[in-house]
């Protein structure tokens, strides 16, 4: 199946090649879930990070339906 | 009430709106004479002119967007700004010149000179000034009808905060600290107030208008502990960012006060103005 992955701020520097603000697509096997997304991207465990799926968050663990867009970014909490 | 109405129309000059509607404008030294006059402070002074159809000529390029009755509620609102830094310094320049008529304002710190890049109070004059007392000297210089009542004390529970804060209509989170926000949103449930968040890193910031109900920050950090800061560590806070989200949090205010527009509830504006790229993710 195929999915999207948007990546924010910080977290584009693991996909250097896409376009800005560019929707990378994916091609992942169904049950996929979100870390291992995470893992294919080789975005290591200890950067923090927000998931969502679809505009709404959800753990590592949800599991990915086609079409899906997973968004990936940073928790930002300056002031 | 009625006499100080009629007083001030007497002082007032009369003009014409756009739709060829008649009502008057009162300069601020004319409305400082009658308030004096009458004992009244500037505030209830200017809302007495409002309520007669007398603009106070500070507030006429308002009036297009928050209408008679918007500047009313804005001149009679209190709005509790946590934080006096990067953001708070620039959302309660912005409530103050709006005319938001009450500003209850906490932060425990000093400038320090790593604030002069961004922080709207910041001065090379002022370093070392408590964050409160230079909002409060800020805002008599700006806006003399706001009142402000500062507390200078390091807030991180919940029910500190409800007792600092009790009186406010809304709550806006100018804070630096990711536990603090969440104990923020708590303090905002157990007031039944909605909470104003923002908070920035880099050329990244991020808005969004939380009501008692819903998730908020929980929605987007979980229930569970978190991190002390974000990204801001590596990226820092440069001048610009914190003007850009303090424009969305100070216009979510407004929006909040007088009942006008569509908020960003259960809604986050993610902007990177790196790439200048705003999406709105659903929280």
């Amino acid at each position: 199946m195929r999915i999207h992955v948007k990546l924010y701020a910080t977290l584009r520097r693991y996909q250097p090649d896409l376009p800005r603000g560019a929707a990378l697509l994916l091609a992942v096997p169904p049950g996929t879930t979100v870390n291992q997304v995470l893992q294919q991207l080789a975005i290591p465990d200890n950067v923090p990070l927000v998931t969502m799926v679809n505009s709404s968050v959800c753990r590592l663990d949800c599991v990915l339906a086609e079409g899906d867009t997973l968004n990936l970014f940073p928790p930002v909490a300056g002031g | 009430m009625q006499e100080i109405g009629e007083r001030l129309r007497a002082l007032a000059v009369e003009t014409t709106d756009a739709h060829g509607e008649q009502f008057w404008v009162i300069s601020s030294a004319r409305i400082r004479e009658a308030a004096e006059q009458v004992g009244l402070s500037r505030r209830e002074a200017e809302i007495a002119a409002l309520r007669g159809h007398v603009l106070p000529g500070r507030y006429v390029r308002n009036l297009g967007t928050v209408g008679w009755e918007g500047q009313i509620a804005l001149l009679q609102s209190t709005v509790g700004i946590i934080g006096a830094g990067g953001l708070g310094g620039w959302i309660i320049e912005g409530l103050a010149r709006m005319g938001v008529g009450r500003l209850i304002i906490i932060d425990n710190d000093v400038f320090e000179e790593n604030n002069l890049n961004r922080q709207a109070f910041c001065r090379e004059g002022n370093l070392g000034q408590p964050k409160v007392e230079a909002a409060r000297q800020r805002v008599a210089e700006v806006n003399v009808a706001v009142e402000v009542v500062t507390h200078q004390v390091r807030v991180d529970k919940p029910q500190e905060m409800v007792e600092l804060l009790r009186g406010a209509g809304v709550l806006v989170d100018a804070l630096d600290a990711l536990p603090t926000r969440l104990a923020l949103q708590q303090a905002a449930r157990e007031l039944s107030v909605p909470l104003v968040h923002g908070a920035i890193a880099g050329y990244v910031g991020q808005v969004m208008t939380i009501f008692p109900d819903d998730p908020g920050l929980l929605g987007l950090y979980g229930e569970g502990p978190v991190p002390e800061h974000g990204i801001e560590v590596q990226w820092g806070n440069p001048a610009a960012t914190p003007m850009m989200v303090a424009a969305w949090q100070i216009q979510e205010v407004i929006k909040l006060l007088t009942g006008r527009g569509e908020l960003l509830r259960r809604r986050m504006l993610f902007m990177d103005s790196e790439i200048g790229a705003i999406d709105i993710l659903q929280v």
